[in-house]
């Protein structure tokens, strides 16, 4: 099966166009609504609080249990989304720019594919709920008693 | 910004070198987004992909560039002055998490090969299985990992420059493995810890002056430990394989093709032993069926979002001077302003084989040409040279980069084993200039 190199570059351009064209950022919440952001666990599990840096390690992979030994299931909020931005940069300083490449070495090298994106922060706090091992984060607006704050980043 | 699009949209058209196409709806859209998810199940199925559309220009009318030792020769790589297929290359994944602890991979890239066939463009194909949360059980077509960047050099949206350095990642002939990976991992205070284990085989088929060698390979197994701490990263990798296969132009030396070959006169007793003796030293060091080659990595990145360094060191040994080592490294540091980084890399190898020059007088034998012709072979695939590359990146988008990279090569005689040149070529000291744009997506 002999492919053209040609074919790369037609559906390149495609791509390219897709996602040039397209609006780069969309989020469900507006900007001015993002104050605060809780990372939010399990009311079962018996972490009480993480600070940044082990927050950090578990969303960009590179520690894929809590403290305790337990496994972590990370849950993601929408990859370009302003939900995202602001949590990154109030975590660890990175930009999604910086992001987008640092996942694309994981995802594409097999290191570890992303984690699921929750469609909204409804979604986000309902499966962290559901989920024992379950770790994501939302503005604190969306925070009640149903899931556990860890970490407030303002 | 207008302008911008423009200039972008030509630099694309730029590369459609040769394609029929006479009409592209730019305003058609389709969406390839994650699925997102409303429910408690978790389990998905998720499209992705990354692609390169690159453009490279050479000063240099016989020599020519590519990025590794699996690219044609035979066709536009082989240009005098520029191409559009050195680094030109698209890939696509699907994945698919049926639960927490278990995901089914696959990944195709297309890219400049001898062949482009779908057994070459299946990047991989696995399944990943963690039975607990410091045990990960791979199985299938794998990354090989026994470097930095072995299993990312396809990824140029990843990393700052446009492609991994050559004197490093050129001449690795294995890019996946068929087999099976157990990766074990562990939590310090503030460091993570990494072991992987990887063993299976692997086949690629490339041309060596324009005739296919199959490099399939046996008892092919890697390990590598790597440490993480906040932004640096340590990695230390061993790796060893056999070649399965014998290529075809050696197997003409050694038993003849209607003239005596090197094992002919090697077991003619009326010769002089120094004949003898070098028939029998140019047999075992031209050959690669059975040769057993070796790599010895240590690797270092830093990243804190305004610095990235990244250096890796490197021994490869082998039992024939015919297959390409040495030892290899380069070293590589940018800086973020905004959306740009602008970076320079510094790489070299030096070959791990003297220059072979003859031993023994074979002008009394009809078959002396055999002495010449194999010992041009060992000289032909030795790799001398070092490479200053500067060059900058532009992140103009959340999902695409462009960027420009000059290199400027310093191929050494007798060490030309990385590009295709001509005989005459790679007997004297060489210099080329490369220039490079590409443009890198992700979605």
């Amino acid at each position: 099966m002999k492919i053209s190199i040609n074919f790369i570059h037609f559906i390149i351009l495609l791509v390219y166009s897709s996602i040039y064209f397209s609006p780069s950022i969309s989020f469900a919440e507006s900007k001015e609504d993002i104050k605060e952001i809780a990372v939010i666990v399990n009311l079962e599990n018996k972490i009480e609080s993480l600070n940044s840096k082990q927050v950090s390690d578990i969303f960009l992979s590179r520690r894929r249990t809590f403290p305790s030994g337990k496994a972590v299931m990370v849950l993601e909020q929408e990859r370009d989304g302003e939900i995202r931005e602001k949590f990154f940069s109030l975590l660890n300083g990175m930009n999604l720019k910086r992001l987008n490449a640092y996942w694309t070495r994981l995802q594409f090298s097999g290191e570890i594919q992303p984690p699921p994106v929750m469609g909204d922060s409804t979604a986000m706090k309902n499966a962290v709920k559901n989920n024992i091992n379950a770790i994501g984060y939302l503005p604190s607006q969306y925070v009640d008693e149903s899931v556990r704050v860890i970490l407030l980043l303002k | 910004m207008k302008q911008l699009k423009y200039l972008i949209f030509a630099f694309i058209l730029l590369n459609l070198n040769g394609l029929n196409l006479i009409w592209i709806n730019l305003n058609a859209k389709f969406e390839i987004e994650p699925t997102r998810l409303y429910a408690d199940d978790l389990s998905e199925l998720k499209i992705s992909g990354y692609g390169t559309i690159s453009t490279s220009f050479d000063d240099r009318q016989f020599i020519k560039p590519a990025r590794d030792i699996g690219q044609s020769s035979s066709r536009g790589i082989y240009r005098t002055d520029w191409t559009t297929l050195m680094d030109s290359r698209l890939g696509l994944q699907a994945h698919y998490r049926a639960n927490q602890d278990l995901d089914f991979v696959v990944q195709g890239v297309l890219r400049d090969q001898a062949y482009v066939t779908f057994k070459n463009s299946l990047e991989s194909a696995y399944f990943a299985f963690r039975p607990d949360s410091w045990i990960e059980l791979r199985g299938g077509r794998i990354g090989y990992d026994a470097f930095l960047m072995s299993d990312t050099r396809n990824l140029g949206y990843a990393y700052s420059w446009v492609r991994p350095p050559i004197e490093f990642y050129g001449w690795i002939p294995i890019f996946h493995i068929d087999g099976a990976d157990t990766t074990f991992r562990l939590n310090g205070e503030d460091s993570q810890w990494r072991l992987r284990l990887q063993a299976g085989e692997q086949g690629l088929i490339f041309p060596i002056n324009s005739v296919d060698f199959d490099s399939s390979t046996t008892g092919l197994h890697a390990i590598t430990i790597s440490r993480q701490s906040g932004n640096i990263v340590l990695k230390a990798g061993y790796s060893k394989f056999s070649f399965k296969n014998e290529f075809e132009l050696f197997s003409n030396l050694h038993s003849g093709e209607g003239y005596r070959g090197l094992e002919q006169i090697m077991a003619d007793s009326t010769l002089p032993p120094e004949i003898i003796e070098e028939a029998r030293y140019l047999h075992d060091n031209v050959t690669f069926k059975g040769v057993n080659v070796t790599y010895i990595t240590f690797g270092a990145s830093y990243d804190d979002g305004d610095w990235i360094l990244q250096a890796e060191i490197a021994q490869s040994t082998s039992t024939a001077e015919v297959f390409s080592h040495g030892k290899m490294g380069y070293a590589a540091l940018g800086y973020r302003i905004r959306d740009f980084t602008p970076y320079f890399i510094y790489s070299a190898i030096r070959a791990g084989n003297d220059v072979r020059q003859p031993l023994a007088d074979w002008s009394a034998l009809e078959e002396s040409w055999l002495q010449s012709q194999s010992i041009g072979i060992i000289n032909t695939t030795r790799m001398d040279q070092e490479t200053l590359s500067l060059g900058v990146r532009w992140d103009f988008h959340l999902q695409a980069a462009l960027k420009f990279q000059l290199d400027n090569t310093h191929y050494h005689s007798n060490g030309h084993g990385l590009v295709f040149c001509s005989e005459d070529t790679l007997l004297n000291d060489n210099r080329m200039t490369l220039g490079t744009i590409s443009m890198e997506v992700m979605f």
